[in-house]
């Protein structure tokens, strides 16, 4: 076992690059942190067993794959592909010059990656380009699902501590406690427009700066833009923002883009796009801006 | 998605046989495994695979009633409770989850705690176990979330449950229906072919249980404490 990737490194779990002796092959131990002896009195972690639950249904390309899962007393430890990369290390590099190519390859490779979760009845809830992983090859997994749910789960008000915040769709932030796909699809949204700026699209600092943030780019949803806002435990009434056109924020970006960006971010969650027709509307992308 | 499931995979038999056959080859795996280190006494009480199969009915009849005394062998079968409600995030914290039973709580807690990761393994870490209603359910939150049914989609719920239950049974075509009532049958007529529990059967396999276990495993042990505390110091 080598040396802590720092890139990889998450809240509650260190992840480290090993050599399966048996095969030679590369793959990543997530090794789960033990945390407070409040928590650990508990046995093993709620998070890590989520993680291994979903992951053993799932089997996808762009899906991160769970190789084995092994354990020493609480301490689980999860084997996973080993992906060399992240999209948030490639938005981040400036020597990276990214085409409408492989913008498009990196879109329509998430939503190939969420449509098969969303038909399978499971949110991501944290999809940000640090948790899009990256090979070697340029195929793109969906990966951390510590965070991810059923929206079958029966009976329980979901939290709407979920997802990371420049990321975080207005009904999460207006309190919502029962939400769906649609704040996966906000996600990808922010993520399309990050891959374009190459810097976070809506960095808010706090919940009512990120509120204030998206009004101010897309407009302040009126009342027939979003019927049920008022109704959300959480709303807050903003003063009025006519919003930026996007062409004069994505100067260089096509109208299908422009359009593509302006469908997964509509207010009122109804109203936006699902992941089958993002990944549609992604695969007749024009690849010239 | 159950189709491509772990459970259709992995923990769906093709009927009473192959189960018996397995449970036989577990049995004799076992044996072979551990023969060597046995005493002479644990040896001549080890249990055969019928006898293994009444002990874990005896734990079937104790699950239906959890506020009895449990006996001693039935620490794996709470701690397979604790791990289903940890797996459905039903969230109970350890303490509340062994106030509920009657027993010295805090030699259960460490036994829990130390069985958990036992349990999993033998699962194989699969997890989810299908049923429709589970899929009903994310059809409400969806109708909720994306329609302004709010209050009216509950109200659907009781005639939606008994349609699944019925569809379940009748909405297949003849040739489905035929197999499934076959399967229901057979399963009928395994639940009823099972003799009651013979009490002084089942307490002569609990005293042969008790001479063959393995005496590391006993969370009783002075070997079992000192590891729990080092574990919980590190």
């Amino acid at each position: 076992m080598g040396c802590p990737l720092l890139s990889h490194s998450i809240k509650y779990a260190t992840v480290y690059k090993a050599k399966d002796t048996q095969t030679g092959n590369i793959v990543a131990v997530k090794k789960i942190k033990v945390g407070s002896r409040e928590e650990a009195a508990c046995g093993i972690d709620r998070t890590a067993l989520r993680e291994i639950k979903l992951l053993q249904e799932l089997s996808h390309q762009n899906i991160i794959g769970l190789l084995d899962v092994f354990g020493q007393r609480s301490n689980v430890s999860l084997v996973f592909d080993f992906m060399e990369t992240d999209l948030e290390i490639i938005i981040k590099d400036s020597n990276i010059v990214l085409t409408p190519a492989n913008v498009k390859s990196y879109i329509l490779q998430t939503m190939e990656g969420l449509e098969y979760l969303h038909t399978h009845w499971i949110l991501h809830r944290d999809l940000k380009p640090n948790n899009l992983l990256i090979n070697k090859h340029g195929v793109l997994k969906l990966g951390d699902f510590g965070l991810a749910k059923f929206f079958g789960s029966p009976g329980r008000v979901f939290t709407h501590h979920v997802v990371t915040r420049w990321y975080r769709c207005p009904e999460l932030l207006f309190g919502a406690r029962q939400y769906g796909t649609g704040v996966d699809i906000w996600a990808v949204g922010c993520i399309l427009a990050e891959l374009l700026l190459r810097v976070p699209f809506l960095p808010g600092e706090s919940d009512l700066d990120q509120l204030s943030r998206i009004f101010q780019a897309l407009g302040t949803p009126a009342d027939e833009d979003w019927p049920n806002m008022k109704e959300l435990p959480d709303f807050v009434q903003f003063k009025h923002f006519p919003g930026t056109p996007l062409k004069e924020i994505f100067i260089a970006a096509s109208d299908d883009l422009l359009q593509l960006i302006s469908n997964c971010l509509a207010m009122d969650p109804l109203h936006r796009c699902t992941a089958t027709e993002v990944r549609l509307q992604s695969h007749h992308l024009n690849q010239k801006f | 998605m159950f189709p491509t499931s772990t459970q259709r995979k992995y923990w769906t038999f093709s009927g009473e046989t192959e189960i018996q056959q397995l449970r036989k080859e577990a049995n004799e795996r076992f044996i072979k495994k551990h023969m060597g280190k046995m005493s002479n006494e644990a040896k001549q009480n080890i249990l055969n695979p019928e006898e293994e199969n009444l002990v874990c009915r005896c734990l079937e009849t104790t699950f239906k009633d959890l506020s009895s005394k449990m006996p001693r062998y039935a620490t794996a079968l709470l701690t397979c409770l604790y791990v289903a409600c940890k797996v459905e995030e039903v969230n109970i914290h350890i303490d509340n989850f062994v106030r509920i039973l009657e027993a010295d709580h805090k030699k259960l807690t460490n036994v829990i705690l130390t069985f958990e990761l036992l349990v999993l393994q033998k699962l194989h870490y699969h997890l989810i176990v299908h049923n429709p209603y589970r899929s009903l359910e994310g059809l409400f939150i969806d109708l909720k979330t994306r329609s302004e049914l709010k209050e009216s989609a509950e109200r659907l719920r009781k005639e939606a449950e008994n349609y699944l239950t019925s569809v379940l049974l009748k909405g297949a075509s003849p040739e489905e229906l035929k197999k499934t009532v076959y399967q229901i049958k057979r399963i009928k007529y395994l639940v009823k072919s099972q003799e009651p529990l013979d009490n002084e059967l089942v307490g002569r396999i609990r005293k042969k249980l008790d001479k063959c276990r393995n005496r590391e495993n006993d969370p009783n042990s002075e070997e079992k404490k000192k590891r729990r505390l080092r574990h919980f110091w590190e």
